[in-house]
């Protein structure tokens, strides 16, 4: 796994050879999902990432040409009252995936050690906690055969700010950034932080993470379905698939 | 009432593809809505078997955020549904304010399958048309909105489908013996459907029944009558000429000083481009 410094925000892929690519991958993701199913293999899928990465737009995509019933899409938002009365993973146990279905988290329990870290939501000595007990949920569920896909959408602080800017110019698409998300932009460097610790303590390797260059649109994509895909081929001993020849057209954003 | 239905209707491929995509990307925005009036919305669809109800679902799903709906497949009640009232596990499945719940057969089930296979006695699904509207009620006066489907082919089109998936191995698993079972009680569908139809059809929670021996058409007269449905109850028009002018789901705040300052340290302009270059450096994000 790369490392934040590591990973090449400037990769692209060019409209035509996506074109090309996507209908084939989601072609394979419906293939595999019925496999899934047949197998009743337990699937979680967890996106997190900066504001405006593009985590709600890759899940569309994700989730467009599957078969409805085998899937499901959890948000994640601030824990409701009834949630606050129990330990913090309840709410996320309660919403693991049954045999054979795939469940998407748009943001997730890592929100523990990132936002309630950062915004000192949580004391201390419970965030630091978390790493651990992460861990262990993820291991007791890997244990019964569920299988972990994490990514995580990585953007820089100034692509964030564009991103922002880009989105506050037009009526129908202000309303996307809020207060808190301007907030958030200006600790970039805290978040960052957070994010570092969280791939260094919680990359195992039952469930590791993948850091996704989410610049350019269709290389995201493209790099998140080509993992999820890798993930259950290997997971359901598949065939592996071959996107080698389209590393071969990435470009590079100057 | 079936026979009213005019099952010629046919759309041609391109007029197809135009209507369906414009009218997804409308529902996705009406979705949108949905959620800020967080208003809860119901969608059930039954139908003979073939007839096209997985289809319609998918094309309505399809251009859908995925965080807004829920699609629930029903089929015979097993293990804790079986052993409760019958409309208990529809109780249990209804959406949260703001989200679209998607049944795939429904509590209708009771009137057809239980009715026609005596699965539930005469009395039980004599009364059974009673309770479904008042449980309707409810769902309406709580702020539901309600849209049922009978997708309806003639006796020869479900024919033509079931032969057509016998020969077809990717399709072949979706005919079962059970499906010829039924073909051989159509009759008897047929009036447990015309009663269902008149029984509880309401001014809140009308069925529309679908045009289903051509696909194209029954999947298009589908996404018009959901996004006619939410327009008209959300108020809202979400056809391409009026996009510029829908109000803004939620609070627009404006772009911070300090944020203006950064953007011109760093060269960036207030609408997202660079000023070092001419053209914009990153495509601007399509189909958001």
């Amino acid at each position: 796994m790369k490392t934040l410094a590591e990973v090449d925000l400037t990769l692209a892929l060019p409209d035509k050879a996506y074109k090309k690519v996507r209908h084939a991958q989601m072609a394979r993701l419906l293939e595999l999902e019925q496999l899934v199913y047949q197998r009743q293999v337990p699937v979680m899928v967890v996106f997190e990432g900066w504001d405006a990465a593009g985590k709600g737009t890759t899940i569309r995509h994700f989730t467009e040409k599957l078969d409805a019933r085998g899937f499901k899409v959890l948000s994640t938002n601030a824990p409701r009252t009834h949630e606050r009365q129990r330990p913090w993973l309840w709410r996320f146990w309660m919403n693991i995936p049954r045999h054979g279905q795939i469940a998407i988290f748009d943001r997730s329990w890592y929100g523990r050690v990132l936002i309630e870290r950062v915004e000192g939501l949580t004391p201390i000595p419970e965030w630091i906690r978390a790493y651990e007990e992460i861990n262990a949920f993820e291991r007791t569920l890997a244990n019964d055969g569920t299988v972990f896909i994490k990514c995580w959408l990585h953007i820089s602080k100034v692509e964030q700010l564009r991103r922002f800017l880009l989105l506050s110019q037009k009526p129908e698409t202000a309303w996307q950034v809020a207060a808190e998300d301007w907030d958030h932009h200006r600790k970039y460097d805290e978040y960052l932080a957070a994010v570092a610790d969280m791939l260094d303590n919680t990359s195992t390797a039952v469930a590791p993470w993948h850091v996704i260059p989410a610049t350019d649109a269709n290389y995201r994509t493209f790099a998140v379905f080509s993992t999820v895909i890798a993930h259950l081929e290997a997971a359901l001993g598949e065939e592996p698939s071959d996107w080698s020849k389209i590393e071969k057209v990435y470009q590079r954003l100057s | 009432m079936l026979e009213m239905i005019d099952l010629t209707q046919q759309l041609t491929k391109k007029e197809y593809n135009q209507q369906c995509q414009q009218l997804q990307t409308q529902l996705r925005i009406l979705g949108y809505y949905l959620y800020q009036r967080q208003r809860p919305a119901i969608l059930l669809f039954e139908g003979w078997d073939a007839a096209g109800k997985g289809g319609a679902i998918k094309r309505l799903t399809e251009r859908l955020d995925p965080r807004g709906y829920i699609v629930y497949p029903i089929a015979a009640p097993k293990g804790d549904d079986a052993e409760k009232h019958y409309l208990w596990r529809f109780w249990r499945r209804l959406p949260a304010q703001g989200v679209m719940a998607i049944f795939d057969r429904s509590w209708y089930g009771r009137v057809l399958v239980e009715r026609v296979e005596g699965f539930a006695p005469a009395e039980a699904w004599q009364r059974a048309y009673g309770e479904i509207r008042e449980f309707e009620q409810q769902l309406v006066d709580f702020g539901a909105i309600v849209l049922k489907f009978w997708m309806h082919i003639s006796k020869e089109e479900q024919l033509a489908r079931f032969e057509g998936r016998e020969a077809r191995p990717h399709k072949s698993w979706k005919l079962t013996d059970e499906d010829w079972r039924n073909r051989e009680k159509w009759d008897q569908y047929e009036a447990a459907v015309e009663e269902m139809l008149i029984k509880t059809t309401t001014v809140h929670a009308p069925w529309t029944v679908v045009a289903g021996n051509d696909k194209r058409f029954a999947r298009i007269q589908v996404l018009q009558t959901v996004v006619e449905r939410l327009s008209h109850e959300l108020g809202i028009d979400a056809t391409p000429e009026q996009l510029h002018s829908l109000p803004p789901l939620a609070a627009v705040v404006p772009v911070p000083e300090w944020a203006k300052a950064e953007a011109k340290k760093l060269e960036l302009r207030l609408d997202g481009t660079w000023k070092t270059q001419g053209k914009t450096k990153h495509k601007q994000q399509k189909d958001k």
